[in-house]
């Protein structure tokens, strides 16, 4: 391939570059402090210890946090594909009244500002009476689980919708000429074809409740999630302890994505 | 001897739009149906609602005497090859093939050889394994064409099969389809807009118009007696003359001449024809000779017309050479000559001839 090399093209390859950086360098910073062999940061670094990876484990109140964030994006995906999906379905194939509006109007508690959804959601629970420790300790409590669940659905509705609309509904018609009943055809034509979305939609929600913090702050009860107990240690400085957590969750969102991209990349190949 | 599919006063309305206007229909067993239209003539919308994709508004479906309006698809005798092939992306050839001898819970034992034998009929034995994407368009045909015939059906419906095809390739299946349709047995359903592939395939034309059929017989028939104006013009390639009945001699109409209306015989009429309304008279490019205008009239036969013509244009397509010509009042008639027939030159007059029973009357 012939390259250029006049300044404007050398001038944004700079601005990439530098964007890049900008956005990637820290998330170096960080991994590199937890190999950082002392509790005090200060250059130059001495590398190559994963002794802060050894305290994590020990830290009980560090585990219980990052087990009910687990806990609690788990129960999020299940909410939000169990509501989701189906709404995806009815958005695609029936005509209500509102619908348009409906569409729109879905995308909202992704869109507001998370301080609000969160004011919004307390009020709500605290309304119906329902304790923010409700449900602990089986899980973080059944407000912060349905907050999480509720403002997420968006995504897997909006994810899902969009794959349904490019699906080609002569396959349905197919499948139902070749003697499968609507059940059948469910599942053994529809959704095969957009099980890439589901999952991948699945995923982004999975990660999106692992990094949430407005909405959390706002419904949490006893138990801390991941994200929250960082914030409470940053608090008392960065420490190498909080850079080892930062970067085991950069690893695990990091896995998501390259699982996500991979599911886009299996349909893409596939139609 | 009872029709396999019987169509009775069956109408389709989406809205306020009538896709199908009581057309009734009996399709024999065995026999190759076209379906033949433009697009929204209601051929599409025909075969959807025998298949069991869309209800009807009004009106019967009998298949092998059944009435099955009411049932849905996969409850119906009936198999459809699609026209984009709707082939499921994520099985195989050979699940595809399968599927619907699976979904019928035929024995397992019985599934491979008989999806082996369907994949053989079409000549894709070798690829099984393959997955759709990899397949090229008219291997995906094939693949569509055995997922169906697979199950044995008793009628197939197909709808434009061969649209997303090039034009050497869907000659070539057009033959093969007719061959494994009479070594098969089973009634064709076929829906195309494609007058010439009606007429090679068909054992009867149903040539639809605005949710109507306008003419239903055999392709000869269609050709030969076109019953209207649109028929004339939609099957094959025609001359449409402007022609004022005779109200004393039936058999007679006048065509513009340069020094006023001329008589022309006619053998065919179509109904609805009468004095008083606008008809033509179709003649195929292939029923007309061109001679000089000076040449003497055709001896011998008495039937015979003549009419005074302009050549325009000389067209040289290989087997034929075509003449456009023009009539006294500007009407373009075209005429198919031998390249080795004297030469005309364009803009000399000549005589337009053809015995009277070429010519159709028709109405619009």
């Amino acid at each position: 391939m012939p390259r250029r090399s006049d300044p404007l093209t050398a001038g944004l390859w700079i601005s990439a570059g530098a964007v890049f950086a900008f956005i990637y360098a820290p998330l170096a910073i960080v991994i590199l402090y937890s190999l950082h062999d002392s509790s005090i940061i200060a250059w130059p670094l001495k590398l190559g210890t994963l002794r802060w990876y050894g305290v994590l484990v020990h830290d009980t109140s560090m585990l219980a946090a990052g087990w009910a964030s687990v806990k609690l994006a788990v129960l999020a995906v299940i909410i939000a594909l169990a509501v989701g999906v189906p709404g995806a379905f009815v958005l695609d194939r029936y005509d209500f009244p509102g619908k348009g509006a409906f569409r729109r109007l879905v995308m909202l508690p992704l869109i507001l500002p998370g301080i609000i959804t969160g004011v919004a959601l307390l009020s709500f629970f605290s309304f119906v009476g329902l304790s923010l420790s409700s449900g602990f300790p089986l899980v973080p409590g059944w407000p912060v689980v349905l907050g999480h669940g509720a403002a997420l659905t968006s995504v897997i509705m909006t994810q899902v919708y969009a794959r349904l609309q490019r699906f080609d509904r002569a396959l349905e018609e197919a499948s139902g000429d070749l003697y499968a009943n609507e059940w059948q055809t469910f599942w053994r034509v529809t959704l095969p074809s957009i099980r890439p979305a589901v999952l991948g939609a699945a995923l982004l929600v999975f990660t999106l409740s692992l990094d949430e913090i407005a909405v959390t702050f706002f419904l949490i009860g006893r138990q801390n999630t991941l994200p929250l107990q960082l914030w409470g240690l940053l608090r008392r400085g960065i420490t190498p302890e909080v850079n080892a957590a930062a970067t085991v969750i950069f690893a695990v969102s990091l896995l998501t994505i390259v699982l996500w991209s991979r599911m886009i990349r299996d349909e893409k190949g596939r139609e | 001897m009872t029709p396999i599919v019987e169509l009775r006063g069956l109408t389709k309305r989406f809205g306020a739009f009538t896709a199908l206007d009581g057309i009734s229909l009996a399709v024999a067993a065995g026999e190759f149906l076209t379906v033949l239209g433009a697009s929204g003539s209601g051929k599409t919308t025909t075969l959807r609602l025998i298949a069991g994709f869309d209800l009807a508004t009004e009106g019967r479906i009998l298949i092998e005497g059944a009435d099955v309006a009411a049932l849905p698809p996969f409850k119906r005798p009936v198999n459809t090859v699609f026209q984009q092939y709707a082939l499921f992306p994520h099985m195989s050839v050979r699940d595809n093939v399968g599927y619907g001898l699976r979904m019928q819970r035929v024995p397992h034992r019985e599934i491979g050889p008989r999806v082996t034998e369907a994949l053989e009929m079409v000549q894709l034995g070798p690829f099984a394994e393959r997955a759709p994407r990899q397949l090229s368009g008219g291997q995906q045909q094939r693949v569509a064409l055995a997922r169906a015939i697979v199950n044995r059906p008793r009628v197939l419906l197909l709808d434009e099969p061969l649209g997303a095809l090039d034009l050497k390739l869907r000659r070539a299946m057009q033959l093969e389809l007719k061959d494994l349709q009479s070594k098969l047995g089973i009634t064709f359903i076929y829906v195309t807009h494609d007058q010439e592939e009606a007429l090679t395939m068909s054992d009867r034309v149903a040539l639809m118009r605005g949710g109507r059929i306008e003419q239903l017989g055999a392709p000869r028939d269609l050709y030969d007696r076109p019953r209207s104006r649109y028929v004339a013009d939609f099957i094959g390639e025609t001359n449409l003359l402007p022609a004022v009945a005779n109200d004393r001699d039936p058999g007679m109409v006048t065509v513009a001449g340069p020094a006023g209306p001329i008589p022309v015989r006619v053998e065919v009429r179509a109904d609805g024809v009468r004095a008083g309304i606008p008809l033509w008279l179709s003649v195929r490019p292939e029923s007309l000779s061109v001679v000089a205008a000076a040449a003497p009239a055709a001896s011998g036969d008495g039937a015979g017309n003549s009419l005074p013509a302009t050549v325009r244009e000389i067209v040289y397509a290989g087997s034929v050479v075509k003449l456009h010509l023009a009539l006294a009042d500007g009407t373009t008639i075209v005429a198919l000559r031998s390249p080795s027939d004297p030469p005309f030159a364009s803009g000399s007059s000549v005589q337009l001839r053809w015995p009277a029973s070429q010519g159709v009357l028709v109405a619009d």
